[in-house]
């Protein structure tokens, strides 16, 4: 008898265990827990701050658990492409989702065609360069203007490879090429640097004379009362911030494809390939509930974010077109090998 | 003006016990303790966050001596040099002795530090301005002699292994060019940021032990009964520091220096006072053998680190090291931007982190000193048991470095396995970390002084500081040399 209870009990547990086994099949987010994967490993840059900021709102909106990990881009990208497609993975992530497949740095099976693009939930349009207060022009078309009139000069200019820096560069690059002449552009040349803090280092060294950064990261050290040596000003934003008279590249007059260049970095939710829509159309729903929260607009406007909701449909068409002609201006400009300090 | 009430002080304690629980757990670190409950502080104020924060900091710093020293398994990569000494004594049954002397040494760098931060910040940011990528990479090249003091006798291998380390450190995207380089294809998406150095330091020493102890067959105890109840007369007293007082002060020095210019880890600054406390030592050849002074100039040094890193952060917005990168989130989430002007700007914040900093290594010392003696008897639980704790602990820990990633657990098993080759061909694993922490500073560095001259290799030896960083650097290699000829000499006999 006791053995057959044993045996009874052990098939119970058997059984229990399997059940919980079961695939769990609901398209919706309701009640989930979400794992939202960013491509970068700081918790102190914009992807992490916004995706952190987004997914408080949005985690009430669709009643799930959403925990943002800061994985790193490659690891992100991999997670993803190897997620179920049952909600409990996403990713959120800027420009440099499709950017690095762009410039070569992560594989085409990682392409956007591999995913399924969600709704746009914000953008950072805080881009900018910024010289040493110093430096003997006040902004980049100035800066051109300098190394024309000076041909024994040269501009250091530090920005990361692969990245939104590198693309706000190489337009400006190619704007010189195109206004001032060859001779010009081959006198900006590119210092690799690494985070903001290395980048301001670099400068407050003189290791270069320009550098690639957040608005809102540089802004305290254009401020009154900052020691000389520490001391910067902004030459350009690459699209405007609202409240700043700083000159954009399309203030300057750099072009691309024929359109005054503007760049912001574009927040979207990515979900793995095969997701069912009904999951894309609810996060449209609460995307779009959140974008009109006045709570969470004050939140990113804080850091200088703005509440950019696009729906999902949209975002891809947008998306992609925007991929396609920054493929184009990538193809055209000169590789970093060249345009390193030699 | 100084905010605080008992709510702080028991969000602090709190903050210190929680760290020293994740300093304590090979695999977790004091950055990891700060990214998981900054999410917490949205809930709070500033000043409540503040204390919060900076107890978890202090607490996790500390945490890392109590594995390193009980198994040999330092709880965070600051904590490796504290094994060297901290370990032999607890195999002698000095575990409690050595404990409460580590605990000691560890506050009074972290009030040196505090000092330091609250007497000479603004004049240290203007010194740390001026340690360019030049000065730094031959900082980092004079931390790396260590491995050329820690290969006495066996000098070519720990030379070897060192350079070994480097060489696997540079596995992965080369961020200058986003170019993968010593990854094998099959591996590019699994290892593009290399080998994390927390499942690589666990593999090292937990699972290399483990993997040695199974060959040999479990115990049902720990250690032999006679080496536990060790030398009884030999109990904690504050006479051990006699003494010490310089040893502690130079080591709490470097930590703090070091914690000053940013983007040279803990790691360094304990390595570094450790090779700084075998030159200095009339004994050096007891260092490594359960010398109070080696674990004396470890542990002032890496709680040294605290005030030191919080200088750059607060000064001039740039983190001193990885876990002060996480603090700057926290200002940021509550609205304030640290920077030149931030003293100056937020008089009363600024007082509250000092505040915050003292009470923190209070409470770190009252909370581990006291109860160390219970603690330390985890040495008594018998290895069939301590060890599954051990190998989940550890495999957790890795899993956890990024968030979730089997990468880093498989990881832990390779250099688990490395470690226990090493053992057995007679090659040092510590040189081989030595190597694999500094490697990737020491080549960034390297091309970032490189990238500022034009390429022009003079530019090592243009600067005065630079000039002397390499007298101190051949001074250090040039006594590790002697040493280890004497002691050939010396065997030869």
């Amino acid at each position: 008898m006791k053995k057959v209870l044993v045996l009874f009990m052990v098939v119970l547990l058997a059984a229990t265990s399997l059940a919980g086994c079961k695939k769990e099949e609901t398209t919706t987010f309701d009640g989930k827990n979400v794992r939202v994967v960013i491509g970068s490993t700081s918790t102190t840059g914009d992807s992490y701050m916004i995706a952190d900021m987004a997914m408080r709102y949005l985690s009430k909106a669709l009643n799930a658990n959403t925990k943002v990990d800061a994985v790193g881009a490659g690891p992100a990208f991999e997670t993803l492409a190897k997620a179920d497609p049952d909600g409990n993975t996403i990713m959120m992530f800027h420009d440099m989702t499709y950017l690095g497949i762009s410039f070569g740095a992560f594989d085409e099976q990682y392409g956007l065609e591999n995913m399924v693009i969600g709704p746009r939930i914000g953008l950072n349009p805080g881009g900018c360069f910024a010289a040493s207060a110093d430096a003997p022009y006040d902004d980049m078309k100035e800066m051109a203007d300098y190394l024309a009139a000076n041909p024994d000069e040269i501009v250091r200019a530090a920005v990361e490879a692969g990245g939104v820096s590198h693309i706000g560069f190489i337009s400006y690059y190619e704007w010189v090429v195109e206004a001032y002449g060859q001779d010009v552009a081959d006198r900006i040349v590119v210092v690799v640097g690494g985070s903001t803090a290395e980048k301001s280092q670099m400068l407050w060294d003189g290791n270069t004379d320009i550098i690639f950064a957040d608005y809102s990261s540089l802004l305290q050290y254009t401020e009154e009362g900052v020691e000389d040596q520490l001391k910067m000003k902004f030459v350009a934003l690459l699209d405007k911030i609202d409240g700043t008279d700083i000159p954009t590249f399309a203030d300057l007059g750099v072009t691309l494809n024929g359109a005054p260049f503007a760049f912001s970095k574009e927040f979207i939710i990515y979900l793995p390939k095969e997701t069912p829509q009904a999951f894309v159309d609810e996060l449209d729903q609460a995307a779009l509930e959140i974008s009109k929260d006045q709570a969470f607009i004050d939140d990113m406007a804080k850091q200088k974010y703005k509440v950019a909701y696009l729906p999902s449909a949209d975002t891809k068409t947008h998306i992609m077109a925007k991929r396609d002609s920054l493929d184009a201006l990538i193809k055209a400009a000169p590789s970093l090998d060249v345009l390193t300090v030699q | 003006m100084i905010e605080f009430g008992i709510l702080e002080g028991v969000i602090a304690l709190l903050g210190v016990v929680i760290g020293i629980i994740f300093g304590a757990l090979p695999g977790m670190t004091a950055t990891m303790a700060i990214a998981i409950f900054l999410p917490l502080t949205y809930a709070y104020d500033l000043t409540t966050s503040v204390y919060l924060l900076l107890g978890l900091y202090v607490g996790g710093i500390s945490g890392g001596l109590v594995p390193a020293i009980l198994m040999n398994i330092p709880g965070t990569p600051s904590s490796v040099t504290t094994g060297f000494d901290g370990h032999p004594m607890a195999m002698k049954g000095e575990g409690v002795r050595a404990l409460r002397i580590g605990i000691t040494a560890s506050l009074f760098g972290g009030i040196l530090s505090l000092v330091v931060l609250a007497l000479f910040t603004p004049v240290l940011a203007r010194l740390a301005i001026k340690f360019s990528a030049v000065e730094k990479f031959l900082i980092i090249l004079f931390a790396m002699t260590v491995i050329a003091a820690l290969s006495k006798g066996k000098m070519t291998k720990g030379i070897f292994t060192g350079f070994l380390g480097v060489f696997i450190s540079l596995m992965g995207v080369f961020p200058d060019n986003q170019t993968l380089r010593l990854v094998p294809s099959m591996f590019s998406m699994e290892l593009r940021d290399g080998f994390q150095l927390l499942p690589v330091l666990i593999g090292l020493f937990a699972f290399s032990q483990l993997f040695q102890e199974a060959e040999k067959g479990m115990k049902q105890t720990m250690m032999h009964t006679d080496i536990l109840k060790g030398d009884q007369s030999k109990k904690f007293s504050f006479k051990d520091f006699k003494g010490q007082f310089i040893n502690m002060l130079r080591s709490g020095s470097i930590g703090t220096f070091m914690g000053i210019l940013p983007g040279i880890g803990g790691s360094a600054a304990s390595l570094l006072a450790y090779s700084q406390c075998k030159t200095f030592s009339k004994d050096p050849e007891k260092l490594g053998t359960g010398a109070v002074e080696g674990l004396v100039a470890s542990e002032s040094a890496n709680n040294g680190l605290t005030g030191g890193a919080l200088v750059p952060l607060l000064s001039l917005g740039i983190p001193g090291d990885s876990t002060t990168a996480v603090l700057i989130g926290a200002f940021i989430l509550q609205g304030i931007q640290v920077g030149p002007l931030f003293i100056t700007q937020n008089p009363v914040i600024w007082n509250t982190i000092l505040f915050a900093l003292l009470i923190a290594n209070i409470f770190m010392f009252i909370v581990m000193f006291y109860p160390i003696k219970y603690i330390a008897k985890i040495i008594n639980i018998p290895k069939n048991k301590l060890y599954p704790g051990i190998v989940l602990l550890c495999v957790v820990g890795a899993f956890s470095t990024r968030s979730g990633n089997m990468v880093d657990v498989f990881t832990l098993v390779i250099f688990g396995l490395v470690g226990y080759i090493f053992s057995k061909l007679d090659l040092p694993v510590t040189t081989f970390l030595i190597g694999f922490i500094l490697g990737r500073d020491l080549e960034k560095y390297f091309i970032d002084s490189l990238k500022g001259s034009g390429g022009h290799l003079s530019v090592f030896f243009s600067r005065p500081i630079g000039l002397a960083v390499w007298v101190l650097i051949l001074a250090s290699l040039a006594y590790a040399f002697y040493d280890n000829r004497k002691h050939h000499k010396e065997t030869r006999v």
